[in-house]
């Protein structure tokens, strides 16, 4: 069998074989082959083998896409699930987190504590602060109250500290000297000599401030 | 060269990869049923002597499930064919040292369900295949997807990862010998 010398027509056969040209191109291929025996034998031949090789093994297309679709199941389950497992916290972070919500946990106990046991310890500040007072705006002063030390040393504290206060009661009473709930006057001469001696005991200064702390300074030159 | 002709109706193939991007299962289906075929095709073509279906199938499911790194830098068709052709590839290669291609017999049994109803059933269909079955392995993957699955030059260079001008070279080195061997 004898080639066409046209090499670039021969190229397009197989295109026009399988209608993959272009209307302009396959006009020009149809127009060459209808004056070509050679090209026009070998698309025969083309025809032929294209006919010989065309029948497939059946496959089942369902069974296929079944497959498709559950790859795709796996897949699509994946990020509900992989993500959720990368998202979960290491053990170490989990230790860490339930560490910081203890540590939470404590601090409000200690809190809670400290109000409650300041709650308590109130009224005793407030005998001392409202000795004279019977008016309620002067019954409860808060900030001091929430600034105040703990009850076991502000109860002493109270008694010495009894004059920084005592302007606001007798401002509000109109009193001058010592005033208490319930009137001194009220008591026997004995019970005023024992607070008298009772207060003379007392320290003027409690000792119960903080002792002084230092801390090294690094000034980095090692000196 | 224009792509395979196919009616208003039916969708393209990257509409049909839309839509399954979008969660449309039935877009798969018409996409296997639109490539199976010629997949199972060119997979007993290649000699595959093992499942043919499982071949097809597993190209279908590694495609779709790589289908995001999908950049439609060539056509869906191709990229089918090309990771059938490498899944052929690597299943001759596990199996080296026996024979990688089937007989005229073999491939009688693997296209026996549809032999009685094409038209060049017979002697001669027989004679085309003797005459494609003695190519060299590159030659009939070329030859295959050029006549029978109507690929270009470059399409053809993607899927068995050579260059245009090797793929023309073994086309036409095909036709002669097949010329050659039809009229000794």
């Amino acid at each position: 069998m004898i080639d066409c010398p046209r090499g670039d027509m021969r190229d397009r056969l197989p295109d026009l074989l399988n209608e993959r040209l272009d209307a302009a191109t396959r006009a020009e291929v149809a127009r060459h082959v209808a004056s070509c025996a050679e090209c026009a034998a070998e698309l025969e031949l083309l025809r032929s083998m294209r006919s010989a090789l065309a029948p497939a093994p059946r496959v089942d297309v369902a069974r296929i896409a079944a497959a498709v679709a559950a790859s795709r199941g796996t897949a699509a389950s994946s990020p509900d699930v992989r993500p959720l497992a990368a998202r979960r916290p290491a053990p170490g972070a989990r230790l860490i987190v339930w560490r910081i919500a203890a540590a939470f946990a404590v601090a409000a106990l200690g809190v809670g504590t400290w109000a409650v046991t300041h709650r308590q310890s109130s009224p005793v500040y407030a005998t001392a602060g409202t000795a004279s007072s019977h008016a309620p705006d002067s019954v409860t002063p808060a900030p001091t109250v929430a600034a105040g030390p703990p009850a076991t040393q502000r109860q002493p504290a109270a008694a010495v500290r009894t004059p920084p206060t005592a302007p606001q009661m007798l401002a509000s009473t109109g009193h001058r000297g010592l005033v208490m709930d319930g009137g001194v006057n009220d008591l026997s001469d004995g019970d005023v000599k024992m607070l008298l001696q009772s207060l003379d005991s007392l320290t003027a200064i409690p000792d119960a401030d903080p002792a002084p702390v230092s801390y090294p300074i690094d000034d980095g030159g090692g000196q | 060269m224009t792509e395979p002709s196919r009616t208003a109706e039916e969708p393209d193939d990257d509409a049909l990869i839309a839509r399954w991007r979008s969660g449309d299962e039935r877009a798969a289906t018409l996409l296997v049923e639109r490539h199976a075929t010629p997949l199972a095709r060119f997979v007993a073509g290649l000699g595959e002597r093992g499942d043919v279906e499982e071949v097809v199938q597993d190209t279908f499911v590694r495609a779709f499930g790589s289908l995001d790194g999908f950049r439609g830098e060539s056509s869906l068709r191709t990229w089918l064919f090309t990771i059938a052709h490498n899944l052929v590839r690597d299943r001759a290669r596990s199996r080296k040292g026996q024979r990688d291609v089937v007989s005229i017999e073999e491939w009688h049994a693997v296209t026996e369900h549809d032999a009685l109803d094409t038209a060049v059933a017979g002697e001669t269909a027989e004679q085309m295949r003797r005459a494609v079955q003695q190519l060299t392995p590159m030659q009939r993957e070329v030859f295959t997807l050029r006549v029978t699955e109507g690929m270009s030059y470059k399409e053809i260079a993607a899927v068995v990862a050579s260059t245009e001008g090797a793929a023309r070279v073994h086309y036409h080195n095909a036709m002669r010998a097949i010329k050659e061997f039809l009229h000794d």
